[in-house]
Order: structure tokens, then sequence, then C-alpha cells
């Protein structure tokens, strides 16, 4: 209906209803005195209860108007106004083509039957247009195929051979057949299960087969299956009546939502979203999900990417995917779409915004560390390199020189070649020295196998000019090789830092906190510690870890401490 | 004197053989591993296993492990541990986890015969020998510094060869000093720093401690960081 403008799709649709309800009662109201030979006009009792069904059909083409549903109103407003037309096959007075005609009519009721079954249960989609184009397929061949058509001179007064007396069978059947399983079949599409739909699928299906009995025999005289009769009527009107239900549900949780969102705030999150929603569905299960198009996923107000439970209603704007909902079964998902106003839409897309930036920062986060943490892989396979390759041949060298330097010293003994000799061994003392540093300031080895304290004790047992304590469970839990070593290297730059600033005491402190690891610096120098503290490599290494490290440098020389810093920032005071 | 010798790098164990075999040191076995190490030891039952820190599987404390297991089993075989690293934490791990005839030394030394074969026979007379690198760390480490405060020089050098693991007449012979004058000199010490007298692998173990962690009481409680109001933070 796109491209008509409200106010003239109303008047057609209030047009259609009106048409339809007028057609709907004039077939009832021609056939009122016809005892005997229609249902309708046997009993006061069957032409009341045609006359409520009637009327159910109308409301519920207005309700499906009301709610903007195009297509249901059509479809009910067909069905409101034929519904009784076979009725008029029974018509003593009328021509021989139209009691024909009406007689046939029930096969072209099927189709529009099981697809207002499957609208009114939520069904959309290609799978149930497709079905019902080859349901209507069928039923119009079994349409044509009546009897009556065969000898247009004489209609329905002819006598027809036994085996087709009234309906070709088996095309009838056919139909009927392929009518009842389109409509079970809508049971396991994919729009969920919830009571209205489940009704609705019962209702169509039971009108289907009702109908089947009622007409399988229209020449047979007074009207011989009144049951089957009161429960394709009962069909119907179990029908119409979830339509109308629905929009009544919808309409009123309409109104919950609207009283509610006035209480949103602007920048109104993913959790009072949520709490809105809840409130106003009655559904506790509710959860909001954003698609984000970047992942081609959707993910969860944190940006986490997340499964989304069926069934769920989709919020769109145009062709894009903005959000989804899911619920509970119970709740109907029509319902919820038309309940989710413009302004609650609007919060909702600005919600998945956020989201969606929320994802790209949490990706970008994560690139981060696994950057980092790569780069620290390679930092430990190079010290290990450097171990077990080239301080081993360095080792075998200096063995090599220490038995070269035993032979000169042999008889006859060779002075000029042991003192080249000892300057050689000197030279690769030196040399495994500044090896044995290199590979320490790379990674050190007992980082790996000792862990954070014992790595920080053996680094400060080495300090010439400032005297370290350090506090921590030696037995304390292990975090990640890239967390322990960024740690390591803040407080091996903090305390160099701190004694360039005079200080001549300090104690760290290591603990295990809710995120990861926190660890306080504290010195006795006067000074604090400058902005420039930190290599720029080991500031994007903090930010990087700034979710797992609580870093807190304190210079208690001067103020006082400063306030706890979160990784990477340093304090300022 | 009977050796096994047990490092990953067949170099490195192929020099160490050479070496010690022109000390006249026998060596009854190699190994390249821990499992071989402890079955060569179980079979030759030598004096002294000479054992690489680092061996397979995981490179990681396995010379440590079989060091300890060779002193729990065989408790005649002294053990002489050989390390890339200047590791405090390990050397007091060895010493604490094996009562003497034990010793950490860095892998250089291998090159300083006299001081491997020393060491030798150090850890085979049931001595305790900790490399001197370790001892020099922890002793011009400044929490050392006020320690050490107290002690004259003499006395900081003996303190320093008693890190080392040596004994009181070791002491005596590296510094051309008396055997009483020794005596008194560690009794000094003891009393200077406030800690009990020990003899032995505990002494050294008292005496790497106390260079390593009693003065690192900088006088800040944990709970509490930072100075009280108005006062000052004086370590």
């Amino acid at each position: 209906m796109r491209g008509v403008t409200p106010a003239c799709a109303r008047f057609l649709a209030a047009a259609v209803v009106g048409v339809s309800a007028a057609a709907g009662a004039a077939s009832i109201v021609l056939v009122r005195d016809q005892s005997g030979t229609t249902y309708v006009g046997s009993s006061p009792i069957l032409f009341a209860i045609a006359v409520v069904a009637l009327a159910v059909l109308v409301a519920a083409a207005a309700a499906a108007a009301a709610g903007g549903q195009m297509v249901l109103t059509l479809v009910l407003a067909f069905l409101a106004a034929a519904w009784h037309v076979p009725d008029l096959a029974g018509r003593v007075g009328s021509p021989e083509e139209v009691r024909s005609v009406a007689a046939a009519a029930p096969l072209v009721l099927l189709p529009v039957l099981a697809l207002a079954t499957a609208l009114t249960a939520g069904q959309r989609g290609r799978r149930v247009w497709l079905g019902t184009i080859a349901l209507t397929g069928v039923c119009l061949v079994a349409a044509i195929t009546y009897d009556a058509f065969e000898d247009p001179a004489c209609w329905r007064s002819c006598d027809h051979p036994a085996w087709s007396s009234g309906w070709p069978a088996v095309p009838a059947g056919a139909a009927f057949a392929a009518t009842a399983a389109f409509v079970l079949a809508t049971l396991t599409g994919p729009r969920g299960r919830s009571a209205l739909a489940v009704t609705a699928t019962a209702a169509g299906a039971l009108s289907v087969i009702a109908l089947a009995v009622v007409r399988a025999d229209p020449g047979a005289g007074y009207p011989p299956h009144v049951p089957a009769w009161l429960l394709a009527e009962l069909g119907v009107f179990a029908l119409g009546a979830c339509v109308v239900l629905r929009r009544a549900r919808a309409a009123a949780m309409t109104r919950r939502l609207a009283g509610l969102v006035n209480e949103l705030s602007a920048a109104g999150d993913a959790e009072e979203l949520t709490t809105v929603l809840r409130e106003a569905t009655g559904d506790p299960s509710l959860k909001l999900h954003w698609w984000s198009d970047e992942l081609g996923a959707w993910v969860d107000p944190a940006g986490e990417p997340a499964q989304v439970a069926m069934p769920y209603t989709a919020v769109t704007r145009g062709d894009r995917l903005v959000a989804g909902v899911s619920h509970s079964h119970r709740l109907d998902t029509d319902s919820l779409r038309e309940a989710l106003g413009p302004a609650l839409r609007l919060s909702l897309e600005n919600a998945a915004l956020r989201a969606s930036r929320m994802a790209e920062l949490a990706e970008l986060r994560a690139c981060r560390l696994r950057i980092v943490e790569q780069s620290d892989h390679e930092r430990c396979r190079l010290e290990r390199n450097l171990h077990d390759g080239a301080q081993q041949r360095v080792v075998t060298l200096a063995l090599a020189l220490r038995l070269a330097a035993r032979c000169a010293g042999e008889q006859p003994r060779d002075q000029a070649t042991l003192e080249r000799l000892g300057h050689a061994q000197h030279l690769v003392e030196q040399l495994l020295t500044s090896l044995r540093d290199i590979a320490h300031g790379m990674h050190p080895a007992v980082l790996d196998d000792g862990g954070l304290v014992p790595a920080l004790m053996e680094h400060t047992d080495g300090l010439r000019h400032l005297r370290v304590s350090v506090q921590g469970d030696q037995s304390e839990a292990r975090f990640s090789r890239s967390l322990e070593l960024t740690a390591f290297l803040a407080v091996a730059e903090a305390l160099d830092d701190a004694q360039r600033r005079g200080a001549q005491a300090a104690e760290v402190t290591v603990s295990a906190s809710a995120r990861g690891l926190r660890v306080t610096v504290l010195d006795d120098s006067d000074s604090d510690a400058g902005a420039g503290l930190f290599t720029v490599a080991l500031r994007e290494r903090l930010v990087a870890f700034a979710e797992n490290l609580d870093l807190e440098i304190i210079s208690t020389g001067s103020q006082g401490r400063t306030d706890p810093v979160e990784g990477g920032v340093l304090c300022e005071s | 004197m009977r050796v096994v010798v047990a490092d990953d790098s067949v170099l490195i164990r192929r020099g160490i053989v050479t070496l010690l075999e022109q000390e006249n040191i026998r060596v009854v076995g190699e190994a390249s591993d821990a499992s071989s190490l402890l079955a060569g030891v179980a079979v030759e039952r030598p004096d002294v296993a000479v054992v690489d820190i680092r061996m397979p599987p995981s490179h990681g404390d396995e010379g440590l492990v079989a060091a300890a297991n060779i002193r729990a089993w065989f408790p005649t075989v002294a053990v002489l541990i050989l390390s890339q690293y200047v590791r405090v934490d390990y050397a007091l791990r060895l010493l604490e986890e094996n009562a003497g005839s034990i010793g950490y030394l860095l892998k250089d030394r291998v090159a300083d015969g006299s001081t491997l074969v020393d060491a030798l026979h150090r850890v085979a007379a049931g001595e305790c020998v900790v490399d001197r690198a370790i001892v020099d760390r922890l002793h011009a480490g400044s929490r050392a510094a006020s320690t050490l405060e107290p002690l004259t020089p003499r006395e900081r050098e003996v303190l320093a060869l008693m890190a080392e693991g040596h004994a009181n007449n070791g002491i005596c012979a590296l510094l051309h000093l008396g055997l009483k004058t020794v005596e008194t000199h560690v009794s000094h010490i003891f009393s200077k720093l406030g800690v009990e007298e020990q003899v032995g692998h505990k002494r050294v173990i008292a005496v790497l401690h106390h260079l390593r962690a009693n003065t690192t009481q900088v006088g800040v409680h944990p709970e509490a960081p930072g100075p009280a109001p108005g006062g000052e933070w004086n370590p």
C-alpha cells in the first residue's frame, strides 16, 4: 500500500469492508426463507449463527484494516462477502447459472480461507505466497471441472453420470486435501507459535474440513450435514475472533508503550529500553539485539556477538535491519510489531547505533590486545632462541678457548698465545654477560616460570640505589603472559623513574583484582612521576590492558598519595 | 672422582666432559634429559651429578626437580646445577629443598676450569656452592646496603664467602686468615645481623635470605599506603 496516503488508504479499507458486509448480508438474506434447500434458511437459529459469523468476519476485516494489514483486510473482506454464497445454490427460483456458480463457490473459497488462516497465524514470506498460488491453481481446476459447467445448455438440471453426481470427486478431494495440508503446514512456519497463531490455524483447518463435508453433495435436497455446517461457521468465527483479539491486544500494548515511552530519557540505553518493553509486553524473557552490518551478525547491547532466540520481531528502517526483539512464544510477533511506535523505533535505532559503536570498539580493543600478545610471543621466542642458540654456542666457544689455553699451557709453554687466549676468554665472558642482559630485557625468563612477584623480586635484587620491597603472594594466580609482562615493564620503568627523581626506597604491591591485576608502586621521592614517565611503546601496552590492569604510582614525599589511576593513565599530582 | 653429566646440548656436554677429563675427573655417564640422568645415576652411583637446569621436555625447571629426586633417592650423590640465568629464587629453592651436597653455578663457569672443579670437590664433600654472581647481585643491591652497614669491610667479605657456601676452613684458606679469626668474624656477623648462628647449608640459606629480604620492611602497611594525615612517610 506504499504510495497511498493514509487517509486514502483508510477510505479504501472502509469501502472494501462496507461492500463485503453488504454482499455477505445479501447472500444470507436472499436464502432466509429457503427452508429445506439451504442451511441458512432452514431455521432461525442457523440464520442467527450465520449472521454472527458474518459479523465477526466483517469485524476482523475492519480490525485488520485498523492495524494497517491491507492484504489480510482484503482477504477477510472477500471471505465475509463470499462465505455464504454456496447457500444460494439452494435458492429455489434463482437462475440456473447463478445456482451452478454458487454451488462451485466453496472451491474458490478454499484458497482464500487458507490464506486468511496463514496471515492470521502470522506467516509471511515466499512460501505462503507460492503455496497460495499453487492452491488456487488446484482449486480452480477443481471448480472448472464441476459437472454443471459441462453442458452450458442445461446447467445443474441435466442428468449426470452417477460417478460425477454433484462433484467430480477426485479434483475436489484433491483441492480440500491440499488446503488442509497448506493450513497445517503454516504451523511449522518460521513465525513462531503464539496461542493466537495456533488457534487461528486450528480454526482454519476446522473450517476447511467441515466445508468439505458440507459441500460434498450439494444436490442432496435438505441440507444433510448441519453439525458440519455449524463447525465450519465456528471455524471462521474463531478465525475472525483471533484477528479481532490480536488487534485489541496490540492496541492495549501500544497504549502501554506510549505511556512508558514518555518516561524514556532522550538517550535511553538498551537496558532502559528493555525494561520498558518488558513492562509493556509483560514478557520478562524479552531481549534486545542489534544488527551489526560490520560483523554481519546480531550483537547484544554490550557489543558482543549474540545468538537470537526464536521467536523475534525484527525492527527495520527501509530495507535495513536495525534491531531484533526476541521474546517468549506467548507474545504475538505481529502485535508487538504494531505496538512499536515511531518514538520507540527511534530510540531503538539510537541504541542500535550505540551498540554498533560498542561492537567496533570491542573489536578494536581485542585487535590491539592481539597485536601486543603477538609481539610478546615473538619476544619470548627470541629470548628462547638467544638462550638455547646463541648463548649455548658462546658457552661452547668459551669451553674451546679454555681447552686451547690448557694446550698452550703445556710444555713447551707459549706465553704470547696464552695471553691472547686469556684476553679472548675475557671477551667471551663479557659477551655472555651482555647476551644474558639482552635476553633478560626482552622477556625475563623468571616471569614465565615464576610469575610476576618472583620476577619483580629478581629484578629489584639487583637495583643498587633503590631499596625496593615487593609485596604479593608468590603463589598468586597466574595471568596472561602479556598482562604479566606489561605489569613487569611498567613497574621496572616506574622504579627507574623513581630512582631518577631521587627516591631511596620503594614498595611494590601486587594483588589480584576482580578484573585482573592491581599493582601499586610507592616511592619516597619528593617529586611526582611526570606525564612522560613511560615510553610510547609501554603506554600503548598499558592502554591495551586498561581493562585488566590497575596501576597506581604514588610519590609520598610530596603532597601525599595521588588518586588511583587505571591502566596507563598516569598520576599527575 | 666419578661424575655424571646431563645437558641437552651435545656441544656443551662434550665440552664439559673433555674439560673434566683433562682435570683428571672420570665422567662415567652422560645424559640429555632428566629420565636418562636418573637412570645413569642409579646405575653408576657417581660422586657428583652435573645437571643443566633447562632440559627437555618443557625446558623449564626439570634440572631442579631432577636434583631433588637424586638427593632424595641417592643421598650419596651430590648435585651441581648449571644455569644460564642468575636466578636467586632458583638458588634459594635448591638450597631449601636439599640438605647440603648441592650447588648452583652459572654455566659460564664451565670455561673457568678451576671454579668448576673446585665446586665439584666442595659439593662432593657435602658443602653448598652458590655462584658468586648471585651473591654479588644480592650484596651489591641496595637492600643489602643498610643491613651490611654495621659490618666492617672484612666482615662483609666473610659474609659474601659464607653466602657462596664456603665453610669456615675454606674461608680461612681464601682470605689467608686463621680459623679462630674467621670463627670470631662469623659470630660477630651473626650477632650484628641479629640472626641465630647456623652451620652448614642452613647458614647459607639464612645469609642469602637475610641479604635478600630482611631489609624489605619499608614501613608502609600494605592496607594503608601513604602517610598518616599530617605525618611524614619515613621508610
